[in-house]
């Protein structure tokens, strides 16, 4: 499976002068990328797959019959079944689809505007300000009288993005002053710092909550996909798809991109709005996931190099779709694999993403010659 | 020859607050299509300076640089990128992207928003991957590629933007020599052939004299000078351009040379290759070839190769390579 693009000589005709005195020889391409676009459906169904297993598989477990019956309200549906499936496990499994297709898409953004493979929301500072952002929001809410907030239900929900997005949005930019002056690595450990000193900052903030909200605050920032429900989507929802969608139309500046950034000028590209875009879209994805879902670390790293590894190339038109379907299906695995039936719950999503995606990660780059040597 | 772009008056240079720094000034000339032109001059004299300002990434301090009657710095920038056309000294990464994709992204001005080629823009990078002869470069991924190979897919990128005008800044200055040579070469053949008008800066002085139409000079803390290189040599500016202690100029040679004084003297006799050779080595030691001296050295052809005969009134030596004649001369103190 390869795509040949194959020059003839006549048909070289009117490009250029000078044209017949050159022989011009064919010029056979192998794209390996072109040759892996059956990944594609593969990925689909693994997710559509993995859909059925988050719905059926848990303490209850429910089979395909019950699972359809369920969802479309069928006669002889069990009502216990439907209200685990509908009210639990589907917003669960909604949040995880969406919360790893926008991790892994604002990694990859992150990655390559950062010129560095090991850039992530996690590693950049970028979930710790979204964290600090919703221990601010919620601490207000606990000083201030949460009865306020809390009887504006909607309100509390957009409060906790804000919150979010505003930290994400701030840890960015200054994340974006660093990096004209520090080389790739100190950028890093600066990101790290940013994100430890953001950790020390809520737990001082915490002091000033009361014990109850300082338990779910705990209890959010383990990170988890269950803590989503139905109420939270109008906001969750949108949010990522403005991010999914502005991140796509951005796939061929972020190619010219990987040129470096003098090039992609000579190139005719803006390199302020791109920058403006793309950040923009990486802010949109990371914080609304984080607001609801926690911290989830790992994704926004592994999944950008996943890509990569399955489709062996840069080629941003290719990976952003991939990152979308390959975060959803990591993220859903994850999840699945955290509610399997244990007879404990003894194991946090973080923890499995850690233990699953880093080996995951080390065999890509080791199997994949091309993505040993690879410099972004 | 059709001219291009028209500088006029120009002053480069940078400012701030703090008030400007000015490179360079009153720079007038014409690029035009069908000539290289070489931009030479000493590290920090503001060459790089130059090259930004012309190409539109940098602004003038005063003046302007007209593309066919239009300032550059006035042109939408993906407008200019189908008229003008860069190629830097970085080194470029490209993730995992392959010689082809690279070569592809020089179609950017020219294609949608998700920078699909269609098949006319095929046809053009295919084109420009076999000018400057990269067919079988052009499915490897460009990380993997030689600095050499690199730059060469580079150019195709420029060509790729089908400009009229590209503008090189050093870009051979990671290369070899014979690299260095070919990208001359591929220069002049794409001006000459394909009718671009290119303007390079390089530190390659000789292969600049040797394959560029015009040489611009841009000394340091002075006015550009140009002409076509040999005017530029038989008037003296270059060798003014460079002019530093302990380097002089030799016209004859057309190259540099340090100016240490001769710490021997030695007579030499011989003809042909032999000679020429056992004379660069006896100019690297700082040996004066003359008439008259206490050790002579003759180059002797003989079957296999080439012998040297040392002769002076305490000695008498045969060597069979220059590396042992330098030896011997030393010992002989």
């Amino acid at each position: 499976m390869e795509v040949k693009y194959q020059a003839q000589k006549q048909s070289n005709k009117g490009i250029g002068p000078a044209k017949e005195t050159d022989a011009v020889l064919p010029v056979t391409v192998r794209l390996p990328a072109r040759a892996r676009m059956f990944l594609f459906p593969i990925l689909i169904i693994g997710i559509l797959i993995l859909i059925l297993l988050e719905l059926g598989v848990g303490t209850v477990a429910i089979d395909f019959k019950g699972i359809i019956a369920a969802l479309f309200g069928l006669e002889g549906a069990d009502p216990t079944h439907s209200t685990i499936i509908k009210e639990l496990r589907m917003p669960r499994t909604i949040a995880a689809g969406i919360g790893g297709a926008a991790l892994g898409t604002a990694g990859l953004q992150l990655q390559t505007m950062f010129r560095n493979p090991l850039a992530g929301p996690w590693a950049l500072g970028l979930t710790a300000g979204a964290q600090l952002g919703v221990a601010l929001v919620v601490t207000t809410a606990a000083v201030v009288g949460s009865s306020f907030l809390e009887n504006l239900e909607i309100l509390s929900n957009l409060g906790i993005v804000a919150g979010a997005m505003l930290g994400c949005l701030l840890v960015l930019l200054l994340m974006v002053f660093v990096a004209r002056y520090v080389s790739t690595i100190t950028l890093l450990i600066f990101g790290l710092m940013l994100g430890y000193f953001s950790l020390g900052l809520i737990s001082a903030i915490l002091h000033f909550t009361n014990q109850s909200q300082a338990k779910v605050f705990a209890g959010w920032n383990d990170g988890s996909f269950a803590g989503v429900y139905w109420e939270h989507f109008p906001v969750l929802i949108p949010l990522t798809i403005i991010g999914l969608i502005s991140g796509w139309l951005m796939a061929k500046p972020l190619n010219a991109f990987l040129l470096g950034e003098n090039y992609a000028r000579a190139l005719g590209m803006s390199v302020k709005r791109t920058r403006i875009v793309t950040l923009g879209s990486a802010v949109l994805l990371a914080a609304p996931t984080t607001a609801y879902c926690g911290p989830v670390l790992f994704l926004g790293l592994i999944v950008p190099h996943l890509a990569r590894g399955l489709f062996s190339t840069s080629d941003h038109r290719i990976l952003i779709p991939a990152v979308m379907l390959l975060g959803c299906l990591v993220a859903m695995a994850a999840d699945l694999f955290v509610h399997l039936p244990w007879e404990r719950h003894f194991l946090h999503l973080n923890a499995v993403n850690a233990l699953i995606g880093a080996p995951v990660v080390m065999w890509v780059l080791l199997r994949n010659r091309k993505m040993r040597t690879f410099e972004l | 020859m059709e001219d291009v772009l028209d500088i006029r008056r120009l002053s480069i240079g940078y400012s701030n607050r703090s008030g400007k720094k000015v490179v360079a000034e009153n720079i007038t000339e014409t690029l035009k299509k069908g000539e290289l032109v070489c931009l030479l001059g000493p590290n920090g004299a503001g060459k790089s300076t130059l090259i930004r300002t012309i190409s539109g990434s940098q602004r003038p301090l005063e003046g302007q640089v007209l593309f066919e009657g239009n300032d550059v710095s006035q042109i939408a920038s993906r407008q200019l990128a189908t008229k003008l056309s860069l190629v830097l000294t970085e080194r470029v990464h490209g993730g995992m992207l392959s010689s082809y994709e690279v070569v592809g992204l020089g179609r950017y001005p020219y294609t949608g928003w998700s920078g699909k080629l269609k098949p006319k823009d095929h046809e053009v990078v295919q084109w420009a991957i076999a000018m400057v002869g990269a067919q079988e470069l052009a499915g490897r991924m460009l990380s993997e590629l030689s600095d050499g190979e690199r730059q060469k897919i580079m150019v195709a990128k420029a060509l790729a933007q089908e400009t009229e005008v590209m503008i090189l800044d050093e870009i051979t200055a990671f290369l070899d020599l014979p690299r260095r040579i070919e990208i001359m070469q591929l220069m002049r053949r794409l001006a000459k052939k394909d009718n671009k008008c290119i303007l390079m800066s390089t530190h390659d002085m000789e292969l600049a004299l040797k394959y560029a139409d015009k040489l611009w000079l841009q000394p340091k803390n002075g006015k550009l000078v140009i002409g076509a290189p040999e005017d530029l040599v038989l008037n003296g500016s270059f060798a003014r351009a460079f002019e530093s202690e302990g380097i002089h100029f030799d016209m004859g040679k057309g190259a540099f040379e340090a100016q240490e004084p001769y710490n021997r003297s030695i007579q030499l006799e011989g003809s042909g290759d032999g000679l020429l050779w056992t004379k660069k080595a006896f100019e690297r030691e700082r040996i004066a070839v003359v008439d008259n001296a206490a050790i002579s050295v003759k180059v002797i052809p003989v079957e296999k190769g080439i012998l040297w005969k040392v002769n002076s009134k305490t000695m008498e030596k045969e060597t069979s390579s220059i590396y042992q004649l330098l030896q011997t001369i030393k010992e002989y103190d």
